[in-house]
């Protein structure tokens, strides 16, 4: 097919001259090098499904090398922001992407698409979370958009995916629309959307309130998050992982990079409209979880519970705020890895309703053994990295106010619930009348193994995060540090 | 006034060379006269131009007429070789259209020559403005594209059916060229009357002879009232050019004729019943060309005639597009209907500015390309195997046709929403209101196309696609150009 082979062309090509441009910023002088290899290897080797992984883990290593050695150059400086608010998020794509590329070999039609789709979307989020211009934020923030519609769309398993891609898309497309208005109506008051440039913060309510409604679509708040439990039940396993570990991440730091230093007005004018919704997104996410008998629903309104727990904590100060980011991590590492073992049983028994497994824990015991982990991880156990966000912010947002914190407490009791309920129906009871059965292959025991081992390394050594971002997440806050 | 009575005389001796040429065995040989005397047509307009040229542009010009008859030589060995008969009008097409675009591909070097307002009227660019600006080029891209998508079906679209295309995209560039309201009022008949035979093509068929008539007869009806409007203004103000006419001259009946060439509200009822009888390869004719050169009448030609009466006509049209498409099932409609949104969008802000010329000119360039595309690969669907790869490509144009963001309509919207958002923030709700509904249209046919494919044969495709990937290459460059620019200038 001439297309095809035409696609080759235009991905090279566009690899060199994304090369090129890197060059010319003088930031990723010996990595634009690797990442023109890396797509020239998947061009070479017609596509192997091995090489797609290859790709993405070569971009991610030119990523991370790239913010490790090029962070001081001035002229890159200019258009990438790389300081310790963003290079978690930059990693955190870096690590998720070759992650996410893996589920390639579930695809059975069309994984080449698949693959290009999930490396443009790798490109997207990489250049969405060094940018510091409000303006390329909100650009690349809809046109990542584009190719979770078709990975929805296209790759899901049940008829009902289409709804669910559609219904993704209008929700993202209209919080964006009005994103536009409020970018271009602060370009009129300020002139300039570069977010190191903008000092003036007067009558900021409107502007707020329409930027604010993207963010609020991805984090996702209540009245806006009924994409989210849609568009996980009917995505394939790697688009969930990809939704969960990623694509909420950026309403939530689009809001601390660009939202707080520049709208610093909008913020304290809407702070306690936006707490009260975020309490009950809390409350609402967590009982709707207890009620759900799907597997990838009950994640998805934990998810929803977890991420307005980190809102919370981003209106409350910096310490709140360096923790949200932290639970945003933490939630990253334990929501991908919940998501990965659900397609681990789906794969085996091709259903995820509670009402149809039980006693898999005879079946699977290394499944059973770090899906606990993952359990503990998502109602905060000692130990695991969520227990140290959600301590740090609760405790700063029950000093603002007794009665917010108590109602934010409510989560940690129904996350309790919900983690238990779901995990002691798949795992414990009387086991299946199942013939053959499977445990996790290695690839998938390699799976579980890291996001486990990443969820227990970031809660056993996250004071080192803590110390090095303090000054960063002062500046964005316009506050003297301590 | 004497030259525009050689174009006509020209023009009409063409069309009487075509005709008479249908009843000669070697018609071939007329059809090259025909393309030679358009040729001479465009090179005796630039002719005109060289009395105000310098030096450097008078031997570009020879250097151009120079490339266009090495380029009529070279089809006419191709001819004389007795090859099939649409690789011919393929070769002269490209020839033709090659031989134009390097002419202002060289013109855009020359740029300052443009800057003298007397001389916007000679050509279709916007002053200041490059290939991407040039609605000259636009047109012959639409030519080159309709030209292209016949080729799968070539019996299909006879001999007849690329004549009138090339008489009706003459009568295009005719109408770029001209200061005359009786000359712009013949050369719209000329236009109309070859549309009116395409729309019929196909005379066997019940539903299209009506819509066909249907467009005949309200289309009469209102160049009436453009020669209404001709008498009206020369009663006001005793001339024929427009460059002489002012604001007290009565030009509604003008206005209005245009407005219902743009297929804008209130006059937009003859698009979805006009297009929905229609093939792919003529609805991409008939929806992109007669509006390019309307547009450029309401920008270089009428553009100090800016009244009421066209920006209610485009609020209405931006209100009835978005919302009446939502309803639309068939494709043809939908595409009617979001011409109306989009007339909505341009009218809304129609100044005589340069700097909206430069916005408005890009984004019908954006916009017609990648409807033409689009059209193009639907009308050789058929002939190709579905694959992914060609959903994604038509998802792609479709984001590009609603304008979102990397995408040349992008730009435009941006610029839409900042002029507007300026005057008042109802107008900014409402395109934001009609940029949603637009949009769910757009995404209801790019994902029925995605998720369930169109059809399954397993034919090879041909060189169209080439051509195919040669103008997205060229969309992919507009968008990034405009994309960069508009970055760069909010940045």
């Amino acid at each position: 097919m001439f297309f095809i082979r035409c696609s080759w062309l235009f991905f090279l090509s566009s690899s060199f001259w994304l090369g090129l441009f890197f060059y010319q910023l003088s930031l990723y002088k010996i990595w634009s090098t690797v990442v023109c290899l890396a797509v020239g290897l998947v061009v070479f080797f017609k596509h192997q499904k091995f090489n797609f992984y290859l790709a993405s883990l070569l971009v991610s290593t030119a990523t991370v090398g790239g913010s490790l050695y090029g962070v001081y150059h001035p002229l890159a400086l200019e258009y990438l922001v790389l300081d310790n608010v963003n290079l978690p998020f930059l990693w955190l794509t870096s690590f998720f992407c070759p992650y996410i590329m893996l589920s390639i070999n579930q695809i059975k039609s069309n994984p080449r698409v698949y693959g290009y789709s999930l490396l443009l979307i790798q490109f997207l989020l990489t250049a969405l979370f060094s940018t510091n211009n409000f303006f390329c934020f909100y650009i690349l923030f809809e046109v990542l958009a584009f190719p979770m519609f078709v990975l929805i769309g296209v790759y899901g398993q049940q008829v009902a995916r289409i709804p669910a891609a559609y219904k993704f898309f209008i929700y993202t497309f209209a919080g964006s629309v009005a994103m536009l208005v409020g970018l271009i109506s602060f370009y009129f008051f300020y002139g300039s959307t570069n977010c190191r440039l903008v000092t003036d913060y007067q009558s900021q309510g409107f502007l707020f309130f329409l930027v604010f409604l993207a963010l609020a679509v991805k984090i996702p708040m209540v009245p806006v998050h009924l994409w989210l439990p849609e568009a996980h039940v009917e995505a394939p396993t790697g688009v969930s992982v990809l939704l969960a570990a990623l694509l909420l991440k950026t309403g939530g730091y689009g809001m601390l990079r660009f939202v707080w230093p520049m709208l610093p007005g909008g913020v304290h004018f809407w702070s306690s409209t936006l707490i009260v919704l975020a309490l009950i997104s809390v409350i609402v996410g967590s009982f709707t979880a207890i009620a759900q008998i799907d597997l990838k629903k009950t994640i998805a309104y934990s998810s929803v519970a977890h991420m307005n727990v980190s809102l919370l904590g981003l209106l409350s100060g910096v310490e709140a705020i360096q923790f949200s980011v932290y639970l945003m991590l933490a939630h990253a590492f334990v929501s991908a890895g919940l998501f990965t073992s659900v397609g681990i049983i789906y794969d085996r028994y091709h259903t995820r309703s509670i009402r149809n497994l039980r006693g898999l824990n005879l079946y699977m015991p290394s499944l059973f053994f770090w899906s606990f982990f993952l359990i503990l991880g998502n109602f905060s156990f000692p130990l695991t990295a969520n227990f140290s966000a959600e301590l740090v912010i609760m405790f700063e947002v029950t000093q603002r106010s007794l009665l917010i914190g108590l109602t934010a407490g409510v989560t940690v009791l129904a996350s309790t619930i919900y983690s238990m309920w779901y995990f002691s129906r798949i795992f414990n009871g009387y086991p299946l009348p199942i013939r053959s059965h499977q445990d996790c292959s290695p690839l998938e025991w390699s799976l579980l193994v890291v996001n486990v081992s990443g969820m227990l390394l970031l809660g056993l050594f996250g004071g080192v995060f803590q110390q090095h971002s303090t000054e960063d997440y002062c500046w964005l806050l316009a506050v003297e540090q301590l | 006034m004497v030259e525009f009575f050689l174009f006509l005389l020209l023009s009409y001796l063409l069309i009487l060379g075509l005709f008479v040429s249908h009843q000669l065995t070697n018609q071939w040989l007329w059809v090259s006269a025909g393309y030679t005397l358009i040729m001479f047509n465009l090179v005796v307009c630039d002719f005109k131009n060289l009395i105000f040229f310098n030096l450097s542009a008078f031997s570009v010009n020879w250097g151009i007429i120079f490339v266009s008859s090495l380029f009529a030589g070279v089809s006419f060995v191709v001819w004389s070789l007795k090859s099939s008969f649409i690789r011919e009008v393929v070769v002269y097409s490209l020839g033709w259209w090659s031989a134009t675009t390097g002419q202002y591909l060289l013109y855009a070097e020359t740029t300052s020559v443009y800057s003298s307002s007397d001389l916007i009227y000679w050509s279709g660019f916007i002053s200041g403005g490059s290939l991407f600006h040039d609605l000259r080029f636009l047109i012959l891209l639409i030519l080159l594209l309709t030209v292209v998508s016949t080729y799968q079906n070539f019996n299909y679209y006879s001999y007849n059916y690329l004549v009138l295309l090339l008489l009706a995209s003459l009568s295009g560039l005719l109408l770029l060229q001209n200061d005359n309201l009786i000359v712009t009022y013949l050369n719209l008949e000329f236009q109309a009357l070859t549309l009116y035979i395409l729309t019929t093509y196909y005379r066997f068929e019940e539903s299209q002879t009506e819509a066909g008539l249907k467009y005949l007869l309200i289309g009469s009806l209102v160049s009436g009232f453009f020669l209404l409007g001709t008498i009206v203004i020369y009663q006001r103000s005793a001339t024929l050019n427009v460059s002489e006419l002012t604001l007290s001259s009565n030009t509604t009946w003008v206005l209005a004729t245009l407005i219902f060439k743009l297929g804008a509200a209130p006059f937009y009822f003859w698009t979805p019943s006009v297009y929905q009888t229609l093939d792919y390869t003529t609805l991409l004719f008939v929806s992109s060309l007669p509006k390019v050169s309307t547009w450029y009448l309401l920008l270089v030609n009428f553009n100090y005639l800016q009244n009421q009466l066209l920006y209610y006509s485009g609020l209405l049209s931006i209100v009835i597009g978005a919302y009446s498409g939502l309803y639309q099932l068939r494709l043809p409609s939908i595409i009617a209907y979001s011409g109306v949104l989009n007339s909505g969008y341009l009218l809304l802000v129609l100044e005589s500015t340069n700097e909206h010329h430069f916005m408005i000119s890009t984004y019908l360039v954006g916009y017609y390309l990648s409807l033409g595309l689009l059209l193009a690969s639907l009308q050789t669907v058929n002939t190709i195997r579905y694959t992914l790869l060609g959903g994604y490509l038509f998802y792609y144009l479709m984001l590009s046709v609603g304008g979102l963001p990397v995408v040349p309509g992008f730009s435009f919207k941006i610029y839409l929403l900042s002029f507007v958002l300026e005057r008042s923030l109802m107008e900014g709700i409402l395109i934001i209101g009609s940029s949603l509904c637009s949009m769910m249209y757009y995404l209801r046919v790019s994902g029925q196309y995605l998720f369930t494919g169109l059809s399954l044969s397993n034919q090879r495709p041909t060189t169209v696609y080439q051509v195919f990937v040669f103008i997205l290459l060229l969309n992919v460059g507009h968008s990034l150009l405009t994309f960069v620019g508009t970055v760069a200038e909010l940045g």
